[in-house]
């Protein structure tokens, strides 16, 4: 069985258009959630706005001006190039790609759909799996591609995809993460749901009060051992694995079941026991029933003593691309030597006795256990270990 | 370590939903083919069924169908949809955008996520294991298969469910008119391959498998379910020829082809004319004039593929071109244009 | 309009909006409670509940704690439009 070791990373969300800016933004904490200055919706509530134009992040993905494009490729492209570039991949010929976004283009779509003759340059945004194809045309990808697409778990169960085939040989490298924007369809779903956050996501505290949404772009270059020979690694891919709670279309049980099970089956498949485990990266969206749920699975396997926290309060929740975001964060603590802070925690909540990090503060991390949940009762975990 | 196929259902424009080729197919003058539904009263319970969109209740109920047949309860779940639950996206785009969005439902919300089928039948069947929904359009039935090969190599799974599935949509009918992708004039589907005008007829459909490690009677493997982007910059031919060798095969082996002909005048030949030279003896099977063009209409021949390999006649109305001998082995070639996708089943 | 008469055209507006198709306004006990045994409705329900209040008698329901009163029945809605609304 090959091991799979991540040789790049590369992200945008709305703490930084690169890992160096976000890094700095997780050790010295921000509020980015804020009223929206891109996203038109009459739905007022605070969002992790990427603060750019298209136009300003078209030029940051290096594209020529004067054409529409969208968002959520734009921010796709910008992060699968800087991943490249970290891992130095300048061959492409036999690089695979997995993407995903919640609702492909849907900022686009939502916008021209009554008057589509109108929009001609626009209209493949309509295909469910353009963004994917023109993030591969654009960097010269020829390899096999996979598209995801189940909810917020989606580009946390890419990686596991890529990593179930680069271990059974299947695959060398394989390019992996998300993308999503911010859109008047998802955050009326989220209002109407009831799980949209009025003052701004704070998970794990008492008076959390649900979701803020974020935007991003995130992808990492997970290659063989032998691929990744002579090259600088940034961690290894260790555990992973996904279930299905069969409980709710849109809530988790109480007791987070599916959620322990998925940890348990990702350290089996890791073979390390919950222990060895020195960081999680909680899915902790800030709903009443999230946060609670995934607390008592984590209490339940972990006891009160591994630090745990949710990056969502910097970044905001970002869909389908929350998975290979907080891969890319779980990464840096294992780099960094450091665990992130719960970012816009006031009074951790009461029916946990978690051991929730409230700063960003220096810890030895070996081994990161990243959990992303998705509505249709998705739960998966992922576990990154130190080389 | 192989793949068999241990049971299918397929619901489609033709009334497969009964298991067996149907003796004479339905035809109609239209511009798309709508499935033959079930009454759904009678397959899914009320609970469920109440809030249901199309798509889910077409998913749901070939899902039960399918498991019903299959002697293994399948532990997990993989969906490939091309499209995904456009209806009820198209719903809730539309509340958007007339408001007041502070008085939405959020039901057209829920439906509207990709996995929610996966989702139901998990929760409807208690199927608690790995949950996998693809979306990749004309390459989602070909990704599913094969993440269902992976994990049954893995021993992760002993029995997986695949389901391909994509609704008709009046959006994407619209949409998609561009480049004459569709028909402009009805036209009689059974007159449709002879691709005498540009443009294809829109379809549906629900195609399930329960595909596990260890065979049943009809020892029925899934041998390969490969798909590529086409940029145009590789010969498909060539393509094709390097994955037989890749399985072992040589065009000899191939005893039938199903090709993706969708009575199309620009593009029909251009896509499989050359594919077809490739397997000169071989016996040609086309159906996309019984069921439409959809993303995921692959899932069509695949169940056809089965029940020839499970003895039946493949109809005539379904043979491009008699070959001379009995199917044993069968490739599956579909060109929508951005991906080319070969899935190859055999008798064991 | 009588409490009685408020209570059966509540019935059927709940019919359309929760697409409880084998269902008839007789079937509905305006006692019974509407959640867990009842009717069997789910948190998804009772979202459509509080937007059918909104949207047919103009009343919103400010305060997410006030829900579980309000909804226990079919009679306490009605209880909760004649105390606040314009039926």
């Amino acid at each position: 069985m090959n091991r799979v070791f991540v040789t790049g990373i590369g992200a945008i969300s709305a703490i930084g258009n690169n890992i160096a800016e976000q890094l700095q933004s997780l050790r010295k904490g921000t509020n980015n959630i804020v009223s929206a200055k891109f996203l038109k919706s009459a739905i007022k509530l605070p969002v992790a706005e990427i603060p750019h134009s298209n136009e300003e992040l078209t030029s940051l993905a290096g594209l020529p001006g004067g054409v529409t494009y969208s968002r959520t490729f734009l921010l796709g492209l910008i992060a699968a190039k800087e991943a490249l570039e970290t891992a130095h991949l300048s061959d492409r010929s036999d690089l695979q790609l997995i993407s995903s976004s919640t609702n492909a283009a849907i900022e686009i779509t939502e916008n021209i759909y009554q008057h589509p003759e109108e929009h001609q340059s626009l209209l493949k945004y309509f295909h469910a799996n353009q963004i994917p194809l023109d993030i591969a045309r654009e960097l010269g990808i020829n390899g096999r591609q996979y598209t995801i697409s189940t909810a917020c778990s989606s580009s946390a169960n890419g990686i596991m995809l890529a990593t179930r085939l680069i271990r059974s040989g299947k695959a060398k490298r394989v390019l992996v993460g998300g993308n999503d924007s911010l859109a008047r369809f998802s955050i009326n779903g989220f209002n109407a749901l009831e799980i949209a956050s009025p003052t701004g996501s704070r998970p794990f505290d008492e008076n959390r009060d649900g979701v803020s949404l974020g935007e991003a772009g995130a992808y990492l270059v997970l290659e063989s051992e032998e691929a990744a020979k002579g090259k600088p690694v940034y961690g290894e891919v260790r555990g992973y694995a996904n279930v299905n709670e069969a409980y709710h279309a849109t809530a988790t049980s109480p007791e987070g079941k599916g959620a322990q099970q998925a940890i348990s089956d990702a350290l089996a498949v890791a073979h390390l026991s919950a222990g060895d485990i020195s960081y999680i990266n909680a899915h902790g969206t800030g709903t009443k029933v999230n946060d609670l749920s995934e607390s008592n699975a984590i209490c339940n396997l972990f006891g009160d003593q591994t630090p745990v926290s949710s990056t969502k309060g910097y970044t905001g929740h970002t869909l389908a691309a929350c998975g290979a975001l907080e891969a890319v964060f779980s990464i840096l603590a294992i780099r960094e030597q450091q665990v992130w802070g719960n970012c816009r925690l006031l009074q951790p909540m009461s029916e946990t006795s978690m051991n929730i990090v409230k700063e960003t503060r220096s810890a030895t991390v070996n081994h990161v256990l990243s959990n992303s949940f998705g509505f249709g009762g998705n739960d998966t975990s992922l576990i990154f270990s130190k080389i | 370590m192989a793949s068999y196929i241990i049971s299918s259902a397929l619901l489609s424009p033709q009334k497969t939903f009964e298991g067996t080729f149907p003796e004479e197919p339905i035809t109609t003058e239209s511009l798309y083919l709508l499935c033959a539904e079930p009454d759904y009263k009678q397959i899914i319970p009320p609970v469920r069924l109440r809030r249901m969109s199309h798509i889910l209740k077409m998913g749901l109920a070939t899902s039960y169908l399918c498991i019903n047949e299959s002697k293994v309860k399948p532990d997990s779940v993989i969906v490939g949809t091309g499209q995904g639950c456009t209806g009820d996206l198209e719903n809730f785009m539309r509340a958007c955008s007339e408001g007041p969005e502070e008085l939405l439902s959020p039901i057209p919300f829920i439906n509207s996520g990709h996995n929610t089928l996966a989702g139901q039948i998990a929760m409807a069947s208690q199927i608690k294991g790995y949950n996998m929904t693809y979306l990749q359009e004309a390459a989602s039935l070909e990704s599913a298969l094969s993440d269902a090969m992976l994990l049954l190599e893995e021993g992760t799974s002993e029995c997986t469910l695949v389901g391909a599935i994509d609704e008709f949509s009046a959006l994407s009918f619209k949409i998609f008119d561009r480049d004459q992708y569709w028909r402009k004039e009805a036209v009689n589907n059974l007159d449709l391959l002879k691709a005498e005008k540009p443009g294809a007829i829109m379809g549906e459909g629900a195609g399930f498998f329960c595909i596990s490690n260890r065979p049943d009677r009809q020892n029925i493997e899934l041998v390969a379910s490969e798909s590529k982007m086409n940029f145009g910059t590789e010969a498909s031919v060539k393509w094709v020829t390097d994955l037989l060798n890749q399985y072992n095969l040589t065009t000899n082996d191939i005893d039938m082809l199903f090709v993706g002909r969708k009575g199309d005048l620009l593009t029909d030949d251009t896509s499989y004319a050359g594919i077809e030279q490739l397997f000169p003896t071989a016996t040609i099977a086309a159906y996309k004039h019984l069921s439409g063009e959809f993303p995921t209409v692959q899932s069509v021949a695949l169940w056809m593929a089965v029940k020839v390999l499970s003895g039946q006649q493949l109809p005539d109305y379904a043979t491009l071109k008699a070959g001379t001998r009995t199917a044993k082995t069968i490739l599956l070639y579909n060109n929508d244009l951005s991906t080319e996708n070969v899935i190859i089943v055999r008798k064991g | 309009m009588t409490q009685e008469e408020l209570i059966e055209q509540l019935k059927d507006q709940i019919i359309k909006a929760l697409s409880l198709e084998d269902i008839t306004p007789a079937d509905i006990d305006a006692d019974a409670p509407l959640f867990g045994e009842g009717l069997g409705l789910d948190s998804i329900d009772a979202i459509e509940l509080i937007l059918l209040l909104e949207k047919e008698y103009g009343i919103k329901v400010e305060d997410p704690r006030q829900r579980r009163e309000i909804l226990a029945s079919v009679r306490t809605m009605a209880k909760f439009i004649e105390d606040n609304g314009k039926a």
